[in-house]
């Protein structure tokens, strides 16, 4: 096995596999690299791209949405496939996320602000502009959240 | 589940009698009615029966997966139709009076009830508004 490593100072870790995915080698070394993602940062997050595992700090991510059996991290406009259900998600309540609604877990330090619309319901802008839809079930658990911990 | 409609119950009735005394005065001196002891008793009890109904009918706003502004419509029209009947019980049952209950009563009825729905739900919605406000102080 060859190993490059190209000198990026200023970038966070990156590792980049090249070989067969389905070779033990290959399997061997990601459950490698995902141990040590998980045992030596615990404010690290492995999520997957296409073909590809990077390894991310929680505090970089948007929100977590729930689509069907998956769950997609979001990070600026990138969106990555992360390998936890949403209920296990909520345990990040430390890192600044919170349930906003059924589909939808918030970093709460990625909120521009939250309104209320006249016909009642609640939008949450996020810093990126992006909007969502805050539901009426999670509104006082949210509230609540916000006020603890900003 | 029985604890939630005893507290709905519950209440309705502690808000009923604040209402039963608005809307007796209301008829009292802005109808010009008048009740006789056994008549105000029986009003009392009838406006209190009414008042376990609308505590009852919040639970629009718990059971329904639906919007904020549906909830309100419902729970309108609820709360709508049970002063109604116990407005139409009340003049024609307990106090005998011959009245046309659909056309001197109901279009009074049903302009009060929107006019005090609009006020609420403007209330609501500027209370909430200022909450908000509050509270994106802390996302700065």
């Amino acid at each position: 096995m060859k190993i490059n490593i190209e000198v990026c100072l200023d970038k966070e870790m990156e590792v980049l596999i090249k070989g067969n995915p389905s070779s033990s080698e290959v399997t061997t070394f990601i459950n490698y690299v995902n141990e040590f993602g998980l045992e030596t940062g615990p404010n690290k997050i492995i999520l997957r791209s296409g073909e590809k595992d990077f390894i991310k700090n929680i505090e970089d991510i948007w929100y977590f949405e729930g689509q069907g059996n998956k769950v997609r991290a979001i990070i600026d406009e990138a969106h990555y496939t992360c390998k936890y259900k949403l209920y296990e998600l909520e345990s990040f309540d430390d890192k600044g996320y919170v349930r906003v609604s059924k589909g939808l877990i918030v970093n709460v330090n990625k909120i521009d602000f939250i309104e209320i619309e006249f016909s009642g319901n609640y939008v949450i802008t996020l810093k990126n502009g992006h909007r969502l839809t805050l539901s009426r079930k999670y509104v006082k658990a949210f509230k609540q959240y916000v006020e603890e911990v900003l | 589940m029985m604890n939630r409609i005893r507290t709905y119950a519950i209440t309705g009735l502690g808000i009923g009698f604040i209402v039963t005394n608005i809307m007796l005065y209301f008829f009292m001196y802005g109808e010009g009615l008048s009740y006789n002891g056994q008549e105000l008793i029986k009003c009392y009890i009838l406006w209190a029966v009414a008042s376990v109904f609308f505590g009852l009918a919040s639970f629009v706003y718990d059971l329904l997966n639906i919007g904020p502004v549906y909830k309100t419509f419902i729970h309108f029209l609820l709360i709508a139709t049970i002063s109604f009947m116990t407005t139409s019980i009340m003049l024609k049952g307990v106090l005998g009076l011959q009245v046309n209950l659909m056309r001197d009563v109901f279009p009074s009825f049903l302009l009060s009830f929107i006019g005090i729905y609009t006020v609420l739900w403007i209330g609501f919605y500027f209370i909430e508004r200022a909450r908000l406000n509050k509270l994106n102080v802390k996302f700065k």
